[in-house]
């Protein structure tokens, strides 16, 4: 009993902690709220279940952003059966009917803003600046090196910056 | 390095999160995922402290009798998966349970319930109505009256009334071997062998959900049996406890019948009950009789 409620408490912060930088994350690649939604719930079952079996992953905010991540490559694989690559590209082009019109509008300013930056920096600003991630977190969920993505956020902000002067 | 517009741009995009309300809905989601309440389950006995129990049963015996006291008589031929079912078993059952006033009495109700859903499934399987829902809600109940019968029987064994509730159970022996289709035990190997042989001769269809029927049937007995076997033992193992020199824990170990012969015997003279007990465990041993 003890140890049930000890699970909900923990869940409790867990689910306080991460549950919006989550969806953001998802959001942002999917640019669909009710999908975003849907990922968000299922990967916190998932944590929700490890607790009640008595499993504890050892690094929560790896374990749900690479979950998430995973989730999103399932969701375009599901939609766009023919390539992966072809799905780098589309990106946040991917329509987006389902969306509200305030999200429409706040997502589409963003968008807008770094609308011709590739998938792979979008990513990385979202990631290393909006949600705060760590250079370290993000080479482990992205599985490449720290330089590799020290590299990567240098260029992605240069070339926001470009963008940005031009308009 | 972040300058104003990266400053913008990263707050406009803070911007994006969960409503207040999605977070809830999901939540109580996910949450809730793990504690869905059995359907099976009537809920005023579990949200209300124990000792209001009573005072409620008695408030719902009153409204009921005035109000819906047909509702509840005809509860009385419900079968599972049927309407009122749950209604005969949690309220006109609950209720006879609760009037019963001493264990003794209440062991009695709970053996009488549990024989009564024993011939339910048999009704069940008759008309070819045991599902395995139907099936799933015997057992439940079973289970449930067995844990009733157990606490009573605890109580009666701790009070100095070992002999007693030694009377209760084996009546509960006797009533269940009495009712149990196709005499004491028919092994599921010989309903396998049978279900063939049917098989082949006849109907397929027909004979599939006919076997499944008394698969069902059978295993629910089986159910039953191990409850009593399990309410045998825990009565032998307390009775054990508190009078050491009454019954050996060798006995416990052997035959049922004998179990229940040379702990009651010696009480024949004083308890109008146990004369019925005798009966029915000299019936599987006839010597004792004889002393």
């Amino acid at each position: 009993m003890s140890n049930d409620t000890q699970n909900r408490s923990q869940f409790l912060d867990i689910y306080k902690k991460y549950s919006d930088e989550l969806f953001r994350y998802s959001f942002f690649k999917t640019a669909n709220r009710d999908v975003s939604l849907e990922i968000v719930q299922e990967v916190f079952m998932k944590v929700w279940s490890a607790f009640d079996r008595g499993e504890y992953p050892d690094n929560i905010k790896a374990f749900l952003y690479t979950s998430v991540r995973n989730a999103i490559t399932d969701w375009y694989r599901k939609k766009k059966p023919l390539s992966l690559d072809g799905l780098q590209e589309i990106g946040f082009d991917a329509p987006a009917e389902e969306v509200s019109y305030s999200d429409k509008f706040d997502v589409e300013k963003i968008l807008e803003k770094t609308n011709d930056l590739e998938e792979m920096y979008r990513e990385i600003i979202i990631l290393r600046f909006v949600n705060d991630l760590s250079v370290k977190e993000i080479a482990k969920l992205l599985n490449e090196r720290e330089n590799n993505i020290s590299v990567r956020i240098h260029r992605a902000i240069d070339k926001l910056k470009k963008q940005y002067n031009n308009k | 390095m972040k300058e104003k517009w990266l400053k913008n741009l990263i707050k406009e995009a803070r911007q994006t999160k969960l409503t207040r309300n999605e977070k809830q809905t999901m939540l109580s989601a996910i949450l809730g995922g793990a504690y869905i309440p059995s359907p099976y389950q009537f809920s005023f006995p579990t949200f209300i402290h124990t000792y209001q129990r009573q005072a409620v049963a008695l408030v719902v015996i009153f409204v009921l009798v005035i109000t819906t006291g047909g509702t509840s008589f005809a509860a009385e031929s419900a079968l599972p998966g049927e309407a009122l079912y749950s209604i005969k078993v949690n309220v006109n059952e609950e209720i006879q349970s609760l009037v019963a006033l001493s264990p003794d009495a209440k062991a009695r109700v709970g053996i009488e319930r549990t024989t009564k859903r024993l011939k339910e499934a048999e009704k069940l399987a008759d008309e070819g109505r045991l599902t395995p829902e139907a099936q799933g809600i015997i057992k439940a109940n079973i289970k449930s009256h067995g844990e009733d019968i157990k606490a009573n029987l605890a109580v009666l064994a701790s009070s100095n009334s070992a002999t007693t509730a030694q009377a209760v159970v084996s009546d509960f022996r006797a009533s269940v071997e009495a009712i149990s289709p196709s005499a004491p035990i028919a092994t599921s190997s010989e309903l396998a062998v049978d279900s063939i042989v049917s098989k082949n001769t006849s109907d397929n269809k027909t004979d599939v959900s006919a076997d499944a029927q008394a698969i069902g049937l059978l295993s629910i007995t089986e159910e039953l049996k191990a409850e009593l076997v399990i309410i045998e033992e825990t009565l032998a193992s307390t009775t054990a406890a508190a009078t050491p020199s009454a019954s050996p824990p060798t006995d416990s170990q052997e035959g049922k019948s004998s179990t229940t012969a040379t702990s009651t015997l010696p009480v024949l003279p004083t308890t109008p009950v146990a004369s019925t007990t005798i009966s029915v465990s000299t019936s599987s041993s006839p010597v004792l009789r004889v002393q």
